[in-house]
């Protein structure tokens, strides 16, 4: 339970998530090992596109099964903007985020009227049609091949990772802004009782459309770097395996914490490497790793981390205030 | 007096079930009106019907004067007819804080606000259903509250909205006898303030203390209107509540 004196602690504490990103900004000085550097660049990516999805199912309750249509139409239009247009990966990843936003608001219409699994299930078929469309244009798509050839973000990997971490800590440090603002907190009431926020005057669908453009935009930056990191897409990106990642990872962390799921993603691409040796067993492992923390950590490997430090999680940031006045009342 | 909300003929049928059966009830500003029938009479899709959560086949609703009939239900909230729900309907994985500072983030309570902070505001809701103090219980989750806390928190929530009007679907369902006291003096106390109420029960007990007026509903149709008194001697009435629930109608 949380009370007046470890919300105050707990308030007082947050300076400690900043030990995070300094490590990784520092963690070149042990190595800059290209194989290595690229482990940590995917899982920024990961972190991104697991944590878009976490503000939209795990935050505001649309529980999504196909995270990966925001994610793999941004990888297209950045690649289409970088090959037809020449546009700079600069450009091409904000735009891709753009179109992200714009995917958004077109799955944020069944969801008005579908809800729960029958919004999950409806959502797990648009990837497929989109991969379809794509297949049916190769002209422009590159159909089964994809788009290769795409410029690089840079051809120094060390750039690459810091270009990769700027947008993960940036990304996740808006995302958690929005997750703890009152917008937050009405994406909160929302995923808890859709009727009972209505009856409360809030407008519901004005503020899904809200979570599924931002969520489609965070996805589709993810997805664009991915393009460019790859210097390629092809129609597999829109495979639901992409779309159930998000949601392993950010559950592994925990759910509706946003910062969570940059560990699942980090613990994730981290074990994936480390069992690529034995790679007939990485099925095997990872579902026992996934098992274990599932079955001792059901909340997710964050909660429990920040549980037994007494760490803060999320909370409504209105509650700020509260800290003030009462500081000012007890001198 | 022109009457505060008005329906006019509503009717809702669920296939070939009619719920509410061309119902008309006028209510004025300031009263509680007691609602009362069996149980599957109709008052909750009545209530359903009057703040958009179900459109009715056919009749209007006037909100002062204003036809509400279409609009959605948050929009109603927003004009100041809001209510709770039968089935307790906190957000159950927020504190009881922010519970109610969602519903202080609505247009309405913006608009009311003029200077005061959300927190504050919140804070003052929470003081008039008792909720706190003790402060702690503010930082507790909603689904850590009691029954009887989280009848009041739904109740909070709805007056962050600073309503005109509001609809309680059974407040003193599954109270014990310390809750049942607390929340008849909360509804008491809020009328006594100018809020207009009107509470749905299946029970009269505690309805006959408090409704200056009581409608009554069996099968979609109002069959009798008048003062506690009145209804007690009707003999509509009576029948209705035939057999068990005859006798829970005037313990
Ligand atoms: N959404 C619905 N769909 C179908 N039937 C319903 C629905 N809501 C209520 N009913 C039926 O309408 C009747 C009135 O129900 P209700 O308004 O809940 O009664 P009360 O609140 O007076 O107990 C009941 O027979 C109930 O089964
Ligand atoms: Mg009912």
């Amino acid at each position: 339970m949380v009370n007046m004196k470890n919300l105050k602690e707990n308030i007082s504490k947050r300076g400690l998530i900043f030990v995070i990103p300094i490590l990784l900004l520092l963690f070149p000085i042990l190595t800059t090992d290209y194989y290595i550097l690229t482990i940590l660049i995917t899982a920024n990516i990961y972190a991104v596109f697991a944590s878009s999805w976490d503000l939209l199912g795990g935050v505001t309750g649309q529980f999504s099964l196909g995270q990966a249509l925001f994610f793999g139409v941004a990888a297209y239009m950045s690649g289409a903007l970088n090959l037809y247009l020449g546009l700079a990966p600069w450009m091409t990843i904000p735009l891709g985020g753009a179109f992200g936003v714009i995917v958004g608001f077109l799955v944020a219409l069944p969801s008005l009227r579908l809800k729960g699994a029958y919004f999950a299930i409806t959502s797990l078929i648009f990837p497929g049609i989109l991969a379809t469309l794509i297949l049916m244009y190769p002209d422009i798509t590159g159909g089964d091949s994809g788009l290769y050839g795409l410029s690089s973000i840079s051809s120094e990997i060390l750039i690459t990772y810091y270009a990769s971490l700027l947008l993960m800590i940036g990304s996740i440090f808006v995302l958690l802004r929005i997750a703890n603002s009152n917008m937050g907190l009405i994406f909160r009431s929302i995923r808890d009782d859709e009727d009972a926020a209505e009856a409360t005057g809030i407008n519901t669908t004005k503020y899904k459309f809200y979570s599924f453009a931002i969520s489609g935009f965070f996805a589709g930056i993810a997805g664009g770097f991915q393009a460019h990191l790859l210097m390629f897409v092809g129609p597999y990106i829109f495979n639901a395996f992409y779309s159930f990642q998000a949601i392993l990872f950010a559950a592994l962390g925990g759910i509706g914490t946003i910062i969570g799921s940059v560990g699942g993603a980090y613990l994730m691409s981290i074990l994936n490497e480390v069992l690529r040796d034995i790679a007939e067993f990485r099925v095997i492992v990872t579902a026992i790793v996934m098992l274990l923390v599932f079955r001792f950590l059901p909340r997710g490997l964050l909660r429990e981390i920040t549980r037994r430090l007494g760490l803060p999680l999320g909370f409504w940031s209105g509650l700020k205030k509260l800290r003030r006045s009462k500081d000012e009342s007890d001198s | 007096m022109n009457p505060i909300l008005e329906t006019k003929n509503l009717h809702k049928q669920f296939g070939g079930l009619t719920a509410v059966d061309n119902f008309s009830l006028q209510i004025k500003e300031g009263e509680i009106l007691g609602l009362i029938g069996p149980n599957g009479a109709g008052k909750t899709t009545f209530f359903n019907l009057i703040t958009g959560f179900l459109k009715p086949d056919s009749g209007i609703v006037l909100l002062k004067g204003k036809n509400i009939t279409k609009l959605k239900p948050h929009k109603i909230a927003n004009l100041g007819m809001v209510r709770t729900f039968q089935i307790i309907k906190p957000f159950k994985q927020m504190l009881a804080v922010e519970n109610v500072a969602v519903a202080c983030l609505s247009d309405r309570a913006k608009r009311k606000r003029n200077g005061d902070d959300i927190l504050s505001k919140t804070l003052k809701s929470l003081r008039q259903v008792e909720i706190i103090p003790p402060a702690e219980n503010m930082f507790k989750l909603a689904s850590e509250l009691s029954h009887g806390y989280t009848k009041r928190l739904d109740i909070a929530r709805a007056l962050a909205l600073e309503p005109e009007i509001i609809l309680l679907d059974e407040p003193f369902g599954g109270l014990g006898l310390k809750e049942t006291p607390i929340m008849n003096s909360l509804i008491k106390r809020l009328n006594e303030q100018g809020l207009t109420i009107i509470i749905i029960e299946h029970k009269m007990r505690e309805l006959m203390k408090l409704a200056h007026r009581i409608a009554v509903m069996h099968f979609g149709e109002k069959i009798a209107e008048g003062t506690p008194k009145e209804i007690s001697k009707n003999q509509r009435v009576c029948q209705a509540y035939l057999g068990k629930e005859g006798d829970e109608l005037f313990v």
